[in-house]
């Protein structure tokens, strides 16, 4: 489910996280489902359980999930932050686009209006 | 967990150890790192309770380690070569480690039957190399250890045994908090499953970190630069390495990565990539910079 | 730092006798062919008596029990070197040193199991032998045999625990059972051949021998030395061998693990195994060559030289593993110079005057002057025979040539005892020739002849007299008048030559009383021809019969 990448310059327990971040978002982990145990995740990924432990707090601290003692964490019912994440990752995206064509000559205007036709297209 | 504090050894005139301090903390999985003949082994053996320091301390668990046999009895070390009795059986090998080490766990050991799929009447001495090491982890396991040092650990391991043995000692580490310090020369594989990393040199411990610092601490950048924008290379401190294919330079620079990132941005280069390194890249780079010396590392 | 820790481990134990059990069989297997197959048909003969073997117990009669002996003087060398490799084996020392075991818990779990591998099959053996054997004698037998192991394991345990490698433990224990006698009988060869008169010293032989594990356990095989054995002997022994093994287990615990596969466990004991196996090494060439000292002296120097050399830097090479070794060669030099004034404090010194030492007259209370045919020493106060004596001694001293080292020689001992309580003992190698001059002149006084054959020990010592080793003479007291008339008519070459011999003997037995207490002796008398009185009493009294002469010398 969560891939880890060692050439990703972000740190593991990061990778964990955005790894999970996405299964929210994109509703493949349903609201108030349980989520692997550190035990388990930490087994099935072959890291160290405290980098799972640590991923785990983060989602805890960002709202992601709610944890229960005794029982185990649970995917919060929340959807703003997630959707907050989708439309930064997107525009991180359309930056790069946006540079690219820069780059190949393309002007701002070209760009805006290119925007604005999508715009009127949708309606 | 492991605490030695300024410990000295000398073989033969010879110093191996030079008032190394290291620290290992309860429940974390420590990679010792280091070039061949810094003192690893030598380090080790002395956490072992084998051998006595001339100078400093080695407590485990609170105590001094050196014949501590109360101490000794949960901690239990793997080396590379593992030691059976020539002509025991793994049940015999067994049998002795029960003997020894009082939390040794029959269920525990049944249970890693299952796992291993090995016959335990079968001699130690007539199984494979990696077969032997899948016993030492087997039998080390049962015991029930708070601390497992392990020397070249994963050495002669096929793929699918390797990821079933650090599975078991993640597992350990999950629900019993069991303290592991590995040593090894295969830092991909330590990169996993370490928390903590060691760098030894020359005999002293010079880096001693969680290991996200560590990887923090240095990364790679790929930068081409716009006409003259390469001076701003020169201005930067922490460049440990740089080499240049055709108009793109690569460079290893330590420090904080968004300042250098943006100090970087600032010379408005046409292409900025950075990219993490692994562990192993760094313990090169690291000891490049200390003059241990290798050449044409290519990446 | 002191933690309670307990003497025995059960993983240890176990382990240990689970892994050498198959030793244990071997020796019990060896045991059984040599000592219960040969048994067996032997217990036929159970009742076997004669005059030499009356009442020996089977069990311990010698072609039984020398075997047992030996294999109980080697058995706990091999089983120390298999048992302790886990200090000469890195891997092992890493190993066992990492377990949860004090080294303390550690040796005595260790000695205790092979201990237990050596006894067991003695004790097995034993049982079995009451069926042969009856129990006082199986008891002793396995009683011998478990205390000859016992002591020698001691000794086994510290060359192991001394040492970093199996060979070099192997050498050590050989040392020192050895060492001692070695060192002294190389003085002795030594001051032999360098010292003019010198005598050696029983005493310290006796005392070496007594003390000496090796000597002890082939004196406990014979039924003849058993007997001297006393509990003091056997406390004496048990006593040393304890202390052994504590101070085995100390030095093991002090030991650092990382000198496995070394000579020495310790720094400094390298170099003093080194200069202790060079300097017996040395010694070589003189028990050797000792003539080329006197033929050719150059050519004995270079022989030691060459022979010292090679020792030397053969041993090098095995302490550091290495063959360029070439470097310490001021070791060496240093060896020469000690072990060259050692030899010369021998050689020119005289030894502070040991050689020209002749008493004064007044100052001796009683002298032993003897040759090698006398059998004790026959101290006495009689003037004549002290002044006779001092007279050849000053002969013998300044005037007598010696034969060569390698010449047939004999011996004549010199002996005082002073008035101020001190003894002079001295030896001098001479020829035959000369020795029966010397002799002769002793001979011509009567009282020597008294003194120092056995013919004229008190009658009431005289236990029995047999001729021919057959016929029990029972007239004791004629018997012993007519033949110390003879006696005192004969001289020194009738009583010793070969050529007047009677074809007949007999045997006095007496009893002594000398300094290793009171005990009974058999001494031999060829009678001669010139026996005259003796051979007529003995035909008169129907001992020979006439025609039983057939000498060639006839008598009327």
């Amino acid at each position: 489910m969560i891939q880890i990448n060692h050439k990703d310059s972000r740190s593991l327990h990061i990778q964990i996280e955005d790894g999970i971040k996405d299964l929210i978002i994109n509703k493949v982990l349903a609201e108030n489902q349980q989520l692997p145990s550190v035990r388990e995740l930490s087994i099935e990924l072959t890291v160290n359980p405290n980098t799972v432990q640590r991923a785990y707090r983060e989602l805890e601290q960002s709202g992601f999930i709610y944890s229960i003692r005794g029982k185990g964490n649970f995917v919060s019912p929340v959807q703003d932050v997630a959707d907050e994440k989708k439309i930064s990752e997107l525009y991180d995206s359309f930056e790069s686009v946006v540079k690219s064509l820069f780059f190949l000559g393309e002007d701002e205007e070209k760009i805006i209006s290119f925007i604005k036709n999508i715009k009127e297209e949708s309606k | 967990m492991i605490k030695v504090s300024d410990v000295t050894k000398h073989f033969d005139k010879f110093e191996v150890l030079s008032s190394l301090s290291m620290h290992v903390r309860k429940g974390t999985v420590y990679g010792l790192i280091g070039p061949n003949g810094a003192g690893k082994t030598t380090l080790i053996n002395h956490i072992n309770g084998v051998l006595k320091p001339e100078s400093g301390k080695i407590n485990v668990c609170g105590e001094n380690v050196y014949e501590n046999e109360d101490v000794k009895k949960k901690v239990l070390n793997i080396a590379d070569d593992w030691f059976y009795f020539g002509g025991y059986t793994i049940k015999q090998m067994a049998s002795f480690y029960k003997d020894m080490y009082p939390d040794f766990s029959k269920e525990r050991y049944e249970n890693l039957k299952q796992v291993f799929c090995l016959d335990e009447k079968r001699q130690i001495r007539k199984l494979s190399k990696g077969q032997k090491k899948q016993v030492a982890f087997w039998l080390c396991l049962s015991c029930m250890p708070d601390v497992l040092i392990l020397d070249e650990p994963l050495d002669g391991l096929d793929p699918v045994m390797r990821k079933q043995v650090l599975n078991l000692v993640i597992a350990d580490v999950a629900d019993r908090e069991l303290t592991v310090l590995v040593s090894s020369h295969n830092l991909r594989e330590l990169e996993d499953i370490c928390d903590w990393v060691g760098i030894i040199h020359q005999g002293k411990i010079i880096i001693e970190k969680p290991l996200d610092d560590i990887k923090g601490d240095i990364c790679k950048y790929q930068v081409s630069f716009k006409e003259g924008g390469e001076k701003i290379i020169e201005s930067m401190s922490g460049v440990l390495h740089s080499s240049k294919t055709g108009s793109v330079y690569n460079l290893i620079i330590k420090g904080n990565p968004d300042y250098i990132y943006d100090t970087l941005k600032s010379a408005e280069p046409v292409l900025l990539e950075r990219i993490g390194l692994t562990l192993e890249e760094v313990f090169i780079y690291e000891l490049g910079g200390l003059g241990y010396d290798f050449k044409n590392i290519i990446f | 730092m002191i933690s309670k820790t307990s003497f025995f481990n059960k993983a240890i134990y176990k382990s240990t006798l689970k892994r050498f059990l198959w030793g244990s069989v071997l020796y019990f297997a060896i045991l059984f062919v040599y000592v219960i197959l040969n048994a067996i048909p032997a217990n036929e003969y159970y009742n076997y008596n004669s005059i030499y073997h009356a009442n020996v117990p089977l069990l311990l009669s010698p072609s039984y029990i020398i075997f047992p002996v030996l294999l109980a003087i080697i058995v706990p060398t091999v089983v120390s070197l298999l048992a302790f490799r886990f200090i000469h084996s890195k891997k092992q020392v890493v190993f066992i040193h990492s377990c949860p075991v004090s080294r303390r818990s550690n040796y005595v779990s260790t000695i205790l199991a092979c201990l237990t591998l050596m006894i067991i099959p003695l004790i097995a053996i034993s049982l079995i032998c009451l069926s042969y054997f009856n129990f006082s004698d199986c008891m002793i037998w396995l009683g011998i045999n478990a205390f000859i192991i016992f002591i020698m394991f001691s000794v086994s345990v510290f060359s192991s625990v001394i040492t970093g490698n199996t060979f070099a433990s192997i050498v050590i224990n050989v040392i020192i059972h050895a060492f001692i006698p070695i060192i002294v009988a190389s003085f002795e060869l030594m001051a032999e051949g360098f010292l003019w008169g010198f005598s050696s010293n029983s005493e310290l032989w006796n005392f070496i021998s007594e003390n000496n594990f090796v000597v002890a356990s082939f004196g406990l095989a014979n039924n003849y030395f058993r007997e001297y054995f006393v509990l003091w002997d056997y406390l004496k022994f048990s006593f040393a061998s304890l202390l052994i093994y504590g101070f085995s287990c100390y030095i093991y615990i002090k030991r650092r693990s990382e000198t496995a596969t070394d000579v020495a466990g310790f720094k400094v004991l390298n170099h003093i195994f080194k200069y202790l196996v060079v300097f017996l090494l040395s010694l070589i060439p003189f028990a050797l060559f000792f003539n080329l000292i006197e033929e050719s002296l150059p050519a004995f120097i270079t022989i030691l030289i060459v022979f010292s050399a090679i020792s030397y830097f053969g041993i090098e090479m095995v302490l550091k593993k290495t063959i360029s070794v070439f470097k310490s060669y001021k070791g060496y030099l240093l060896f020469c110079i000690c072990f060259g004034a050692i030899i010369s404090l021998f050689a020119f010194t005289s030894f502070f005057g040991y050689e020209t030492r002749i008493p004064d007259e007044q100052n001796i209370s009683k002298i032993a002057i003897y040759d090698y045919y006398t059998d004790s020493e026959p101290y006495t106060e009689n003037e004549s025979i002290i002044a006779k004596g001092l007279e050849l001694h000053h002969k013998m001293v300044y005037e007598i040539i010696a034969p060569l080292h390698d010449d047939y020689h004999t011996r004549i001992h010199i002996k005082y005892k002073l008035k101020n309580g001190k003894e002079i003992s001295r030896a001098y190698r001479v020829s035959f020739e000369q020795s029966q001059e010397i002799m002769s002149e002793l001979y011509e006084n009567q009282e020597y002849k008294r003194l120092s054959r056995c013919e004229f020990t008190d009658n009431e010592r005289i236990t029995k007299i047999e001729l021919d080793g057959e016929r029990t003479i029972t007239e004791k007291d004629e018997f012993l008048e007519v033949i110390r008339d003879d006696v005192l008519n004969m001289n020194y070459e009738e009583l010793t030559t070969n050529e007047n011999e009677y074809n007949h003997y007999v045997e006095i037995t007496y009893i002594c009383n000398d300094s290793d207490g009171e005990y009974s002796r058999t001494n031999y008398v060829p009678l001669k021809t010139d026996h005259i009185k003796t051979i007529e009493w003995l035909r008169e009294n129907g001992y020979i019969l006439v025609s039983q002469l057939t000498q060639s010398k006839l008598i009327d």
